[in-house]
């Protein structure tokens, strides 16, 4: 069983980058 | 036999490049004349330029003795800050091109009208930055003696060749170019590595094996706030560290940035997440016994799990990403430091100096400051991620705090940003040798600098300089 925390981690940085991707693709059709 | 044949394509593609990249101009040879046109070659490279070799073996190993915060907090504040770095970075690109800098303390000098800063920032950099060279050197010629089977000093004398030789022919675009090369091996690496480890361990059953000591967040061996301050300082440099930021600055326009902000992100979280985690998932893989060893020289850990559980050749390739991670570093390291000599100090005493003298000095300069590093290596203390988290951890705080200010405060003053590079030097020297060490040196260093950057730029108001870049509100 994976711990909490380090499932926490791999959510954390998956939302991270959709982000930061998000924001990317909206700056460019701008 | 395989090794050496291997070392000798990878070095022979190193040189190709750097000749197809030779730079005859000054601009040419510091900024890659703001040419770049391809967002995951300039974002990988930056990945490559940050992560060196004690990212590969010192993170690699880290977690047997800090346990399961050092991979949630590493890897944690690396993806959080790159994301970060990158969405700032069309910004910090636009004032780099507006205000035409070549380098981070004349961006900075010009920012705030501040010749002073420049200099106080570059003689930081020169001293801070060589400090950094040192461990990473001793790193790669380790590297090199797993490789080839040479002794410790002859590995060191390949790598100062191979970087001096691609340092001096090719400047920034080729320490890009060869970096993305390096990154794209160092991502295979890591990813290997990680699942190699995962498949030895029987996939997820891995956890089950894991001692409740390791993966508990309060630290292992280590107390947690030690790692949450270490994760912390060495993340920071990916959003203020000279040598990433000559990467932004060499980009060919706004949109090349943008996109680089997906790949430099992704290859960071890739790598961070597979190699910080090596420590732990080693616990569920191997034994007690095989693992005992690694708790007093975590460093060793890496290329022992390269050999132990890849098949043959694989190894090779492994240590390959790890030189690979150590020259990238070492390349660009050079490149800043040389300049801000050359470029900041020099032209300050002499600024009719023109720049083709520049240029043949940034060349023999950073060759001799690759031969002293490598020198120093020869005889260094053992631990590579400390010393590496203290010197380049006073560097991202004295550039952060003038620079993020820099961008989206518009009272800063001259006044201001030289008394944050005081505070943060300053504070970062005395709380190492005299602070708790439960709190990292780099916090109190930011906290000091942002204040003493408040202090004077308020105190100093708007009479010393307005910036004329157009601040236009971040969407």
């Amino acid at each position: 069983m994976m711990p909490t925390p380090y499932l926490a981690l791999i959510i954390s940085i998956v939302v991270m980058l959709a982000i930061t991707l998000l924001i990317t693709l909206r700056r460019s059709n701008a | 036999m395989l090794n050496q044949i291997l070392l000798i394509a990878y070095v022979a593609l190193i040189v190709l490049l750097s000749i197809k990249l030779r730079q005859g101009t000054f601009s040419g040879f510091v900024l890659s004349d703001r040419n770049i046109a391809f967002p995951a070659v300039i974002g990988i490279a930056y990945t490559a330029a940050y992560f060196s070799a004690a990212s590969f073996l010192g993170g690699g190993g880290y977690g047997l003795v800090a346990g399961m915060p050092w991979i949630v907090y590493a890897a944690f504040f690396h993806v959080a800050f790159a994301c970060l770095a990158w969405l700032m970075a069309p910004k910090i690109w636009a004032m780099a091109k507006q205000y035409d800098a070549k380098t981070v303390p004349q961006l900075l000098e010009r920012r705030y009208k501040s010749p002073t800063g420049k200099i106080i920032l570059a003689a930081i950099m020169l001293i801070l930055y060589a400090v950094y060279l040192v461990p990473i050197f001793k790193g790669c010629a380790t590297l090199f003696q797993g490789l080839i089977g040479v002794t410790y000093v002859q590995g060191l004398i390949i790598a100062v060749m191979i970087v001096a030789v691609y340092y001096a022919i090719g400047g920034l675009p080729a320490i890009i170019w060869i970096g993305f090369i390096q990154g794209v091996l160092m991502l295979g690496g890591a990813v290997l590595l990680y699942g190699g480890l995962l498949n030895a361990g029987g996939g997820m059953d891995i956890w089950n094996n894991i001692p409740t000591a390791v993966t508990s967040m309060s630290g292992n061996l280590v107390p947690w706030q030690k790692t949450f301050g270490m994760a912390f300082s060495i993340s920071l440099g990916l959003l203020a560290l000279p040598d990433l930021l000559i990467m932004i600055f060499s980009a060919k326009d706004q949109r090349v940035v943008r996109f680089a902000g997906v790949y430099g992100p992704l290859s960071i979280a890739v790598y961070a997440f597979c190699i910080f985690s090596l420590g732990i998932l080693a616990y569920g893989a191997l034994s007690p016994e095989a693992l005992a060893p690694f708790t007093k020289n975590p460093d060793g850990l890496v290329p022992y799990l390269a050999t132990t559980l890849l098949p043959p050749g694989f190894d090779a390739l492994i240590l390959l990403a790890a030189i690979s991670a150590a020259m990238s570093t070492i390349s660009a390291i050079v490149l800043v430091t040389t300049t801000s000599l050359t470029a900041d100090i020099l032209r300050f005493f002499k600024p009719a100096t023109p720049d083709d003298k520049i240029l043949l000095m940034t060349r023999l300069i950073g060759v001799v400051i690759i031969a002293v590093a490598a020198l120093f290596a020869v005889n260094v203390p053992q631990q590579i991620v400390p010393l590496v988290s203290v010197s380049m951890g006073v560097i991202a705080c004295c550039v952060f705090v003038p620079l993020i200010f820099g961008l989206y405060w518009d009272r800063g003053t001259s006044t201001g940003f030289v008394a944050s590079l005081l505070a943060s030097f300053g504070s970062v020297v005395v709380w190492q040798f005299f602070g708790n060490p439960l709190i990292h040196p780099v916090f109190i260093g930011l906290i000091c600098g942002t204040l003493a950057y408040l202090g004077g730029s308020l105190a100093t108001g708007h009479s010393a300089s307005r910036p004329v870049a157009k601040q236009t509100k971040a969407s």
